[in-house]
């Protein structure tokens, strides 16, 4: 199977549905799943807040965006970390 | 688990009553009653099945470890150590809440357990959310969220201070029901709606999180049944590995798997799933 990914925006008391405070993408592949989180160092590195959202955790909420909501996230990021993408 | 068994005479009566060959319909009382005993009675059945099932998952886990070795536990280390500013600001957070939870918010919670006898506090030794768990939150959210300051990060931590409360399978739902009410009228607010994940299949229970008045801080609330209590605990060796960053991408389907082993056997409490509850705000409009 190739692989699926859907993407989330991260949103909590500091943010909105409007301006996410991250993004998320779960991939789905042969083996099963891995989920990664945009980071403040500019890179997708593995996350388990997705997983721990699921399991209960009540701090974030995780809206399913599409891809390119998901990259004006991204790129939103990198324009304010003084990094051009 | 103790639990009531179900009365002989109880199902003779359930399983006589629905059939009436003379075409008289069933009053409507009898009809409530005849679900609610036949729905008693699947939740009673499927409390046995639970037993039987924890001690069969016991097993699987203890297999799953044999195979899998735990892997080295990397949180909290490297990229993800909060720098020394952070760290200090997360130190002094965490002072202030242990102080506002053993001040405020246990006394308050300990007094509304003794409103009702048939439920009780469980877990309460681990109200507080240990330190390095709590900058390892911070630390995971400062990474994911670059918006965020540490004291935002810290502030939004909704279990730094945790409860459960822990119901029989039959009295869950109008207990739970009774408890939102009792947080509501001594001055809690809950600061979103209820996260009910009874149909979930990796968890099952009911997550608040409420907001102290006096102080503003935080803190969560958990509606559990024994069994999805118990059920917390079993898979929560699974569910910390799932968070370790050094545990391989092979073994974590099989964790996930795990999880919902866990989760399909526990019984279900009457109307649980349809439980909602929003903040005054939203309910206000």
């Amino acid at each position: 199977m190739a692989e699926e990914i859907t993407y989330y925006a991260i949103v909590n008391e500091f943010s909105s549905r409007e301006r996410p405070g991250g993004v998320l993408r779960r991939i789905k592949h042969d083996g099963g799943q891995r989920d990664e989180a945009f980071t403040r160092d500019l890179v997708w590195k593995r996350s388990a807040s997705l997983h721990s959202a699921e399991r209960g955790d009540t701090m974030n909420d995780f809206y399913p965006i599409t891809e390119d909501e998901a990259m004006g996230i991204v790129e939103r990021i990198r324009r304010e970390s003084g990094a051009s993408s | 688990m103790e639990t009531e068994r179900l009365d002989e005479a109880d199902a003779l009566v359930a399983d006589r009553e629905p059939a009436d060959d003379q075409g008289v319909a069933t009053p409507p009382e009898l009809r409530d009653q005849q679900a609610y005993r036949a729905e008693y009675r699947a939740t009673v059945e499927a409390v046995y099945t639970w037993d039987a099932a924890a001690l069969e998952l016991r097993q699987t886990w203890e297999a799953h470890e044999t195979k899998w070795p735990s892997p080295e536990d990397a949180r909290g280390d490297g990229d993800r150590n909060l720098n020394p500013e952070a760290n200090a600001e997360v130190e002094r957070g965490c002072g202030q809440i242990r102080e506002i939870a053993e001040n405020v918010i246990t006394p308050a919670m300990r007094a509304l357990e003794s409103e009702d006898p048939d439920r009780h506090l469980v877990g309460l030794e681990h109200r507080l959310k240990g330190t390095e768990r709590l900058k390892e939150k911070v630390a995971a959210a400062l990474e994911e969220q670059p918006d965020l300051t540490p004291g935002q990060a810290l502030s939004a931590v909704p279990d730094a201070i945790r409860f459960t409360l822990s119901y029989s399978d039959e009295q869950y739902t109008a207990g739970l029901t009774a408890d939102l009410e009792r947080l509501t009228a001594c001055g809690c607010e809950l600061a979103k709606p209820l996260k009910n994940s009874w149909e979930s299949d990796q968890y099952k229970g009911i997550n608040t999180q409420w907001r102290e008045p006096a102080t503003a801080q935080l803190f969560e609330v958990q509606f559990h049944t024994q069994a999805s209590y118990e059920a917390k605990q079993l898979s929560h060796a699974a569910y910390e590995r799932i968070r370790n960053p050094q545990t391989s991408d092979a073994e974590l389907p099989e964790l996930e798997d795990f999880q919902r082993k866990v989760c399909a056997k526990i019984p279900i409490p009457p109307g649980a799933t349809d439980i909602a509850y929003l903040p005054r705000k939203d309910r206000d409009g």
